[in-house]
């Protein structure tokens, strides 16, 4: 199996297996963390799409010694994704229609809530989001890049700019937010 | 230690897993003793669990998007030139700042013509060179964060503004057009109901596609061409070169021929009207053309000769341009008089273009063109464009450095005992992709993190 930099180096020459590819491998996680950031399947997909062409484009630049493709991928797409939260000039609305990641699809958070039979851990997963979307944009994002993605604070600092410690101060605060919601608003049968 | 208030800090510590060993007890016990904060603190435990879940689920793209991406790529291989640096129109301007209005729009079709001032401002544009076979080619070294020298097919326009999902279809392909592209002989593009596009010509003429509009591109050949299917335009004609009218809807009985002006076109079924703010067109097939004026309206139905002009509401043309894109998705369309609903602000339609980067430049309106046969579509020719950068107005390449050097963290979460102070401001500008760090919040690295 051919690896990342070689994959990358191929699709950005016009190899089209390739693109699709190197597509099929690193999608569906950038994808879930997109559908998350901005609450649009739609808008994910293309920012997806915006973010691949965009490391295609530089690809030139991809040193796989100081990270992991996906690594890089991710990224690209958050700062895109945080471009079109800006260029909408609104934060995502949490409604029943807001789309949950669950088990490699999509599915709205409406119909999850309603489905009883639904698996536990998509329920909790729907509900957990339909919680953070309360927040303040700069809290839930930063709870989805740490909780979601499971990134530590070093990397979140990278992500957004700052130090790790500041990181560490910004998830503390979301988390104090999120403490604050919970005790407000959060069902017993979460 | 009975206070819930330190309990729930602990709670929230040991969500960060800084929580000591002393702490631990210590919150055990309270833990034990208040079924309140164990409430909560199991309520935020399942909240973060649920969070983790999500974090173990992967979206699979639709195969639609798959194959969207797939097209995209292999477009995007072609050569490029990069859009140019300069905001030509502002987004806010192009949004509009007011809200959208359900218009009555209560023909079956519509054609709106303004005709208004033109401008003569100096090129904005980078400049592309035209191959022989359509294609771009890029001068100067084309890096990526380069402006590339590109001069454009004075014909043919590129998409300058896109808000929202705007379709390109090409070729037989359809995808989503980024802002920036230069369009070819046959294209079609399509706005959806919540999109807006503004197609801009190198000599600033420019075309913008309300909602619900699908336009065809001409080749050229005779002129700047564009061919309303549905929707409304609203256009704005610099002074064409003697003999090169802009064409709309060449060889249709909705023929427009256009010298120099700005004009709304709206079309709904087989019916378009027209209306015009300055200027004076040629509206109607030749021999049976009429010359609207400014002020004065017209429509045309299949088969028959267009409608004497009569006066119109100058104030009231193209009042979608003034609406909010996002705004709810419109009905489309216009009073049965023909006109559209005005802005909320009573605004008239722009008559100046306000992206103009100087003082815009009066041209005299442009007379009328006897209407030459109609051309039909030619061949689709490849892109020439720069499907560019796709986000914010910087678009500087990836720090070289830019793939993530933290690979490994030692550092998760540890460093919170105490939350320190936030010296950090929020992120104002948009972030060029793949950059370290994005732009600098203003924070600098805590020191109060003990």
């Amino acid at each position: 199996m051919p690896d990342e930099a070689e994959l990358l180096s191929r699709a950005a020459a016009g190899d089209g297996p390739a693109a699709g590819e190197i597509y099929d491998r690193l999608a569906p996680p950038v994808l879930r963390f997109l559908v998350a950031m901005l609450g649009d399947e739609q808008a994910a997909e293309d920012v997806l799409q915006e973010s691949f062409l965009y490391l295609f484009r530089n690809a030139d630049r991809y040193d796989p010694g100081q990270s992991a493709l996906g690594t890089w991928l991710r990224r690209i797409a958050f700062n895109l994704a945080n471009n079109e939260l800006r260029r909408r000039r609104r934060r995502p609305t949490v409604s029943l229609d807001t789309p949950v990641p669950a088990d490699g699809t999509v599915r709205r958070l409406g119909e999850l809530l309603a489905d009883k039979s639904a698996p536990p851990e998509q329920r909790r997963g729907a509900l957990a989001l339909e919680l953070i979307g309360r927040l303040e944009e700069k809290d839930r994002q930063i709870l989805i890049l740490r909780y979601v993605e499971g990134l530590p604070p070093r990397e979140i600092g990278g992500l957004l700019g700052i130090g790790p410690k500041t990181a560490s101060m910004r998830l503390w605060r979301a988390l104090k937010a999120l403490q604050s919601q919970v005790r407000r608003d959060s069902p017993d049968s979460l | 230690m009975s206070d819930c208030k330190t309990a729930q800090e602990l709670i929230a510590r040991r969500s960060l897993a800084s929580l000591e060993a002393l702490d631990e007890s210590i919150l055990s016990a309270h833990l034990a003793a208040c079924p309140a904060c164990q409430r909560r603190a199991e309520r935020l435990a399942r909240t973060l669990r649920g969070l983790g879940e999500l974090g173990q689920t992967e979206v699979r793209p639709r195969p639609e998007a798959r194959s969207r991406f797939l097209a995209a790529a292999a477009e995007a291989r072609r050569p490029t030139g990069r859009r140019s640096s300069r905001a030509l129109i502002s987004r806010r301007h192009f949004l509009g700042v007011g809200r959208w209005r359900r218009p009555a729009f209560g023909y079956a079709a519509q054609g709106l013509v303004a005709a208004g001032l033109l401008l003569a401002a100096g090129l904005g544009l980078a400049h592309l060179r035209q191959k022989p076979d359509g294609r771009a080619a890029v001068s100067g070294q084309g890096g990526p964060n380069e402006p590339l020298a590109v001069k454009p097919d004075p014909e043919l326009p590129r998409v300058e503004v896109a808000s929202g999902t705007v379709m390109l279809e090409r070729a037989g392909r359809s995808i989503k057009v980024p802002e920036g592209t230069l369009l070819a002989a046959a294209d079609r593009l399509i706005t959806d109901a919540r999109a807006r596009t503004l197609l801009r010509y190198p000599d600033r003429s420019f075309a913008e596609m309300n909602r619900n509009t699908a336009v065809i591109i001409g080749d050229g050949a005779g002129g700047k061409q564009l061919s309303l299917e549905r929707g409304e335009l609203f256009v704005k004609a610099a002074k064409q070169p003697a003999g090169r009218p802009m064409t709309l809807n060449p060889g249709r009985a909705d023929q427009v021929l256009v010298v120099g002006t700005a004009f709304e076109l709206a079309r709904r079924d087989d019916r378009t009207r027209l209306r015009m703010i300055e200027g004076q067109v040629a509206f109607g097939p030749e021999a049976r053309s009429v010359v609207v004026n400014a002020g004065q309206a017209s429509s045309v139905e299949p088969g028959a000769a267009p409608a004497a002009p009569e006066p119109c509401e100058i104030s009231t043309i193209a009042a979608w341009r003034h609406e909010d894109v996002a705004a709810s998705t419109p009905a489309g369309g216009t009073k049965p008089d023909g006109s559209s609903p005005a802005s909320p602000e009573g605004v008239a339609p722009v008559v100046v273009d306000p992206a103009a980067p100087t003082a815009p430049t009066a041209v005299a309106p442009g007379k009328v063109v006897v209407p030459g046969p109609g051309t039909g579509l030619p061949t689709p020719t490849p892109v020439t464009g720069d499907p560019d950068p796709p986000a914010g107005p910087k678009q500087p390449g990836p720090d070289p450095a830019s793939p993530d050097k933290d690979k490994k963290d030692g550092n998760d979460g540890k460093d919170t005992k105490k939350p320190p102070e936030d010296r950090g401001r929020p992120v104002t500008k948009p972030t060029p992709p793949g950059k370290i760090g994005g732009p600098g919040p203003g924070g600098k690295p805590d020191k109060g993190g003990k």
